[in-house]
């Protein structure tokens, strides 16, 4: 039989996972369950007078075009469809399932607005203040506000997403909390800065012990969302590069 | 050939009906109903692993990943309690169908 062709088999399921792989539709445990079947129908099609390639292509037609699959693979691992696929925690071995994320997203939203709701009316004062010299300059306080708006909104899209919104993958959720971050970063410098280094060289800035008191929960809480960003975000980086050279998760 | 419809229709008491046999997995049970329909039954084959997961979230059936003798590993599928309840019910729909559809043709032969 003239079957001294380059084709590799291995190679070659190698790369179909890789290919299925690129899909968020699939879990890394559905990949190694497809691989399993494709090298069983190989090995049931062996011997049957086809050459490896040919082999390799009917069984890779009998499991599905990926565009057919991948539908009914999403369904099944949507986690909006119940105990679906999972988002990957801060914790990297922790899922935390999207539902959970959500809620957790919703009562960030509600206390941020709280926060920011509390905040508004002292800022009304503080601006008042100014006039007589010791409150926040105007310019400063509007980012704080704006920032700590934007934080409310996207922390509110991310609960949305995370609810219930089909269309949400882990990257959106993830962009949404670096975002929520990277926003509650700046508000709380803006914040810091004009409460504190500034203003204090004019002698009009907070006291100490009310600077600490304002200095601990904004630093425990930004390092709560960078450590739950960056550490997902790692996670992410890492998944995907594995996902993409099909190498399966270990049990 | 049978419809799509009717594929899709019949997945689910078929997988259950197979796996009173004792446990299996995906590729062999493709094979079992492949062998038993006399090939007119072909799934596409990856499609029916959707299924399975459906199953075994609503408890029909539940899995564990064995390693075969051949070295290679597989997720075997086993009924559960809750499998059993559902063949039952499935059973009940498929002969009611298969009744009347048989006592229709029994009655006007010409239909066939």
């Amino acid at each position: 039989m003239e079957d001294q062709t380059d084709f590799d088999l291995n190679r070659a399921i190698r790369h179909w996972r890789g290919q299925l792989g690129q899909s968020p539709a699939y879990r890394a445990e559905n990949l190694e369950e497809l691989e399993a079947h494709l090298r069983d129908s190989v090995s049931g099609l062996m011997g049957k007078g086809l050459t490896e390639e040919e082999v390799f292509l009917v069984a890779t037609r009998r499991i599905g075009a990926s565009g057919a699959l991948e539908p009914e693979f999403a369904k099944i691992n949507d986690p909006g469809a119940g105990a679906g696929r999972r988002w990957w925690g801060p914790f990297g071995q922790v899922p935390i399932p999207r539902r959970i994320l959500g809620l957790m997203a919703a009562a960030a939203t509600v206390l941020l607005a709280t926060v920011l709701f509390a905040y508004l009316p002292l800022v009304g004062r503080v601006g008042n203040l100014t006039a007589s010299g010791a409150g926040l300059e105007l310019g400063e306080w509007q980012v704080t506000v704006v920032a700590c708006l934007t934080a409310v909104m996207l922390s509110a899209i991310l609960a949305l997403c995370s609810l219930g919104v089909r269309f949400a993958s882990s990257l959106t959720i993830l962009s949404g909390l670096a975002l929520c971050g990277v926003t509650g970063t700046v508000g709380a410098l803006y914040s810091l800065r004009s409460q504190t280094g500034i203003l204090n060289q004019y002698g009009h800035g907070v006291a100490y012990g009310e600077w600490w008191a304002s200095v601990i929960p904004w630093t425990f809480a930004l390092g709560l969302v960078g450590l739950c960003a960056g550490s997902s975000l790692v996670y992410w980086v890492v998944d995907h590069a594995r996902r993409r050279a099909g190498i399966p998760l270990a049990r | 050939m049978l419809s799509k419809e009717l594929v899709a229709a019949s997945t689910v008491p078929l997988v259950l009906s197979v796996l009173t046999e004792g446990e299996s997995y995906g590729y062999a049970l493709i094979q079992r109903v492949r062998e038993l329909s006399g090939g007119r039954i072909e799934w596409t084959e990856g499609m029916l692993y959707p299924v399975l997961h459906w199953m075994e979230r609503e408890k029909m059936i539940e899995s564990r990943w064995r390693q075969a003798e051949t070295g290679r590993k597989r997720k075997y599928y086993r009924l559960r309690k809750e499998g059993r309840k559902a063949l039952h019910t499935e059973q009940r729909h498929w002969l009611t169908v298969h009744a009347t559809l048989d006592r229709l043709w029994k009655t006007k032969p010409t239909l066939i």
